[in-house]
């Protein structure tokens, strides 16, 4: 063995290692290098190695002559990303504060309530939020107009671009009020508190230290939202095309389902090109702020219980204002799924109560389609969550601990996944294994392949995880007689365990929420719940569609805390 | 039985200095208790490993048993796992997931062929007796103390039977009284088991306690190879002199040669008187050194003719039977060793007299 791996691998670990490596490479680059192919194959509705096939300038040509995209496409998501990226992050750092860095009452329980809709699928949000403000019969609507005595449509309308933008940055809001309240509770009060002993008014404090000094930790978290945002699709099918607003993921979508014809791939890849270089130049961009960020040493890793700010006679109605965003963003769309899928679409009131019906859970149930829909959804979520995992804590064991030439390499492609848009990940998943010859597209298999090319989460993790587990540990291992794949199994991924659950917990809820990859390389064998969801939803069907998201939401719950369970006692030594 | 050639390593550590090995070569016989010793970053820990298997040298040969197991020229390396050593780490690596038993019985689980359960349980019995930790057997490692941790690292390091023991700094994370606890424990315990082991510290007073022989290693490299009597009554060099009896270090240089050979100290310190040198060159800078218990300290001027320097009393580190008193003597300060029953007072003049015969004088560098 030649490589410089400061290790002795033995045949069995080099060929493990060499086989994480490939899967790894595999996994993240090969359906792009289709995809930027099949932008220059032609003519019009070939695979690009159909026979026939040639190379061509054709799509290019097609799209970036066409002003519609500079008109509609372009203008449509940059004010789609700026503006959720702003509303999410007004919301999410006013909450973050307030739980974080404030007196304000009952913070745990809003903390919660806060992050539950990160659990749930954004097609059950999105279904949510068009059943209470859909212009038309929407509650909300309906409940106002009644109440101003208005009539006709109104005066809400969700098909609008601030109701897009407001649906998905509610959506969003979770996941960025997670990363702000980690920077704002890790910050040293020491910082501040060293500025007030100088003489400065918490006012000047606030302005010359505290913003400052959080400036780094929010500069990614933005850059990150950004990415995230740009790759939505969601929302912009079920708001934005009603609303004929046209970012770039609906556009590739229409792209693969045209209204007449075949779908012409060599477009779709042209149109996901620039969104592709976007993504990964964001996600640089993003690396580097990380970077610094990691240089501004504001985390202490001691337990500091930061000073909070007493509000004083703002306490209360920063209170309500809390309560109110989660009542509304949380458990209205939750009552308004629950409802429906047990008295059908119409507006509640006291009257219906006992005209409950579990109808529409009888015959989602006994739908096999239904079952069928269920088991995929398990198996594509937890298989490909269990890949990335064991790629993971290989690729972040390799990262971690050895020298091997090429390392940087590996680096950059376990952690492009960030930068790839799922609807362009989901596309070249679709090119790649449209071409090649194994009878793999539409099959769930597909599936489990395209959603494992999310390696970063699991390497980043593993990565964090193995450098606060003493090297020795594992040498120790090698000295009791221990070949490498010994210590992989008997010491290191135990050692690893708490951080491999957590890693796959978060995957898996990651699995289940999918749409995205579902939708595009969707067939009807493998069928999973989110799809099914949005299809109910199409067809009208709101007491079933309804009834499907409320049992997502219940099939998600008790998997989360049966898995926390697993994790709780062993994080002891983690 | 280990023999270790013309070792040679570079590499860059983590702050991007240079770390090296060159030329580093020793053998240790059968049975033999033999330490590596040198301040931190000197090599030792890297020579170690590279015995280990745990690092690749760039150069030179490692044979334990005439079994070569690294010759980098012939691209000779057997891996860690495959040398039957036995090793305890600085942290000791006790594996948090596994209890007592179960982490020395390790090294019978991994190895081949496989052993039968009741084999592994005599023997991890057998052995944990050995460390006196037969009583806690089922115990949850990430409870134990460092005293305890470290008795399971040795248990585990031994269970194989290895023909070859290494130590890491194995005291080095105890605390002082647990310290002296343990080396003598762990003297015992190699005598008992009659292992060759090679032992790598930083503090020459264990190696000095504990070592049939000593490597003193700086810069990579190794500079002294012998017995402690012989490192530390014939030192060769001045390091060797300042750090294996914490002696103090003299500079001067040399002026007369007659029938006695003189040291004018460095800034007015004074002069030493010395038996004549065999081949000494006059002007030239020379170390001296001596032990703080070959200097002898009054309060009041001794008689003529003895080496005599006049210095202050800086500090006095009350140190139990004795105390340490710092002397500054014009530039430098002297340590030296007094009564605890002397009372020398800081500030106070005190006169040292310095016996020729057991000063060792270096050319400096």
């Amino acid at each position: 063995m030649k490589l410089s791996l400061g290790s002795d691998l033995g045949r069995g670990g080099v060929f493990v290692v060499g086989a994480a490596i490939v899967t790894a490479v595999y996994l993240v680059s090969a359906p792009l290098l289709m995809l930027v192919v099949t932008a220059f194959r032609g003519p019009h509705d070939f695979l690009p190695f159909e026979p026939g096939a040639e190379w061509t300038l054709e799509h290019l040509r097609t799209i970036y002559y066409d002003p519609v995209l500079y008109q509609v496409t372009i203008p449509d998501t940059l004010t789609f990303v700026v503006g959720s990226v702003v509303c999410t992050f007004v919301i999410a750092f006013s909450l973050a504060w307030l739980v974080e860095r404030t007196d304000l009452p009952w913070r745990n329980v809003l903390f919660t309530l806060i992050l539950f809709p990160l659990l749930v699928p954004t097609i059950v949000l999105a279904i949510a939020w068009i059943y209470l403000f859909g212009p038309n019969a929407g509650w909300v609507n309906v409940a106002l107009r009644s109440l101003l005595g208005f009539s006709g449509d109104g005066p809400l309308d969700v098909f609008t671009m601030p109701g897009l933008i407001a649906c998905q940055s509610v959506a969003l809001v979770p996941f960025v009020f997670l990363l702000m309240s980690a920077t704002l509770r890790t910050m040293s009060p020491a910082l501040e508190e060293a500025s007030s002993t100088s003489g400065a008014s918490p006012w000047t404090t606030f302005r010359r230290v505290t913003l400052p000094v959080l400036r780094p930790g929010m500069l990614a978290p933005l850059i990150l939202t950004a990415l995230i945002t740009l790759e939505q699709f969601e929302m912009p099918l079920l708001v934005g095309l009603p609303a004929r607003i046209n970012v770039f993921s609906t556009r590739i979508f229409y792209e693969l389902n045209p209204d007449t014809g075949l779908p012409i791939y060599g477009r779709a890849a042209a149109v996901a090109l620039p969104f592709l270089v976007i993504g990964l130049l964001l996600l640089c961009v993003y690396n580097r702020l990380v970077r610094e960020a990691d240089r501004y040493v504001t985390v202490t890793g001691r337990g500091y219980r930061p000073r909070r700010l007493p509000l004083g006679q703002w306490r209360w109605p920063a209170f309500t204002a809390a309560v109110g965003y989660v009542g509304v963003t949380g458990i209205l769309p939750a009552i308004v799924l629950i409802w429906i899928s047990l008295y059908g679409y119409g507006m509640p009131s006291l009257d219906l109560l006992s005209d409950a019906s579990l109808e529409a859970y009888r015959t989602v149930i006994n739908d096999p389609v239904f079952i069928g829909a269920t088991l995929n959804t398990l198996l594509v979520a937890g298989a490909s969550a269990a890949l990335v995992v064991v790629l993971g804590a290989v690729i972040g064991w390799v990262l971690a601990r050895t020298r091997m030439p090429g390392r940087a390499i590996l680096d950059v492609v376990s952690f492009a996944s960030v930068g790839i848009p799922s609807v362009i990940a989901g596309l070249a998943a679709m090119l790649l294994y449209l071409t090649l010859p194994v009878a793999l597209y539409g099959t769930v298999w597909v599936l489990i392949l395209t959603y494992s090319y999310r390696l970063a989460v699991t390497t980043r993790m593993s990565r964090v995880g193995l450098i606060q587990i003493h090297t020795e540990l594992e040498e120790a291992s090698a000295m009791s007689g221990g070949r490498w794949l010994t210590t992989l199994r008997r010491v290191i991924f135990p050692l690893l365990a708490p951080t491999l659950v957590s890693g796959f917990v978060l995957l898996f809820i990651i699995g289940v929420r999918e749409f995205t990859l579902a939708m595009i390389l969707g067939s009807p064998d493998n069928l999973v719940l989110s799809v099914l969801l949005w299809r109910f939803f199409e067809d009208g069907s709101a007491s079933e569609a309804s009834a499907v998201a409320s049992l997502i939401i219940l099939l998600v719950v008790p998997v989360i805390f049966v898995l926390r369970r697993l994790v709780a006692p062993k994080a002891e030594y983690g | 039985m280990l023999k270790v050639a013309q070792l040679s390593k570079s590499f860059a550590t983590a702050d991007g200095a240079q770390c090296a090995l060159s030329q580093v070569e020793f053998e240790i016989r059968d049975g033999e208790f033999f330490a590596l010793l040198g301040p931190s970053g000197c090599g030792k820990t890297t020579t170690l490993r590279c015995v280990a298997g745990l690092e690749r040298p760039d150069n030179g040969t490692i044979s334990i048993h005439e079994q070569v197991v690294a010759d980098a020229i012939q691209g000779v390396h057997i891996p860690a796992h495959e040398r039957e050593i036995g090793m305890v780490f600085q942290s000791y690596a006790i594996w948090p997931h596994l209890n007592v038993f179960e982490n020395v019985a390790y090294p019978l689980r991994v190895c081949r062929p496989r052993l039968n359960a009741v084999e592994i349980d005599t023997r991890v019995r057998e052995v944990l007796a050995l460390v006196s930790m037969e009583e806690f057997a089922e115990r949850a490692s990430t409870v134990l103390s460092g005293g305890q941790q470290q008795r399971v690292a040795l248990a585990r390091a031994l269970i194989r039977q290895p023909s070859l023991l290494l130590l890491d700094e194995p005291l080095s994370n105890l605390d002082t009284m647990l310290r002296q606890q343990m080396q003598h424990e762990l003297s015992d315990l190699v005598e008992r088991v009659a292992i060759t082991t090679l032992y790598v510290t930083h503090d020459q007073t264990e190696a000095l306690a504990l070592a049939d022989r000593i490597a003193v290693m700086r810069d990579g490299a190794i500079v002294q190879i012998g017995t402690p009597e012989e490192l530390y009554e014939r030192p060769q060099t001045s390091f060797v002199a300042s750090f294996l009896g914490r002696a103090n270090l003299l500079s001067g240089r040399l002026t007369e040669t007659e029938d006695t050979s003189v040291i004018v100290l460095d800034n007015d310190g004074g002069r030493l008187r010395l038996p004549l040198l065999n081949d000494s060159v006059p002007g030239v800078r020379y170390d001296v050194v001596i032990k703080p218990e070959d200097v002898a300290c009054s309060r009041t001027p001794p008689g003529p003719d003895k080496n005599v320097l006049v210095g202050i009393v800086e500090r006095v580190n009350f140190q139990g039977s004795y105390s340490e008193c710092h002397v500054r003597v014009a530039g430098t300060t002297i340590r030296v060793r007094v009564s605890s029953a002397s009372s020398v007072g800081v500030s106070e003049r005190v006169w040292l007299t310095i016996n020729p015969e057991r000063c060792t004088l270096f050319a400096s560098r």
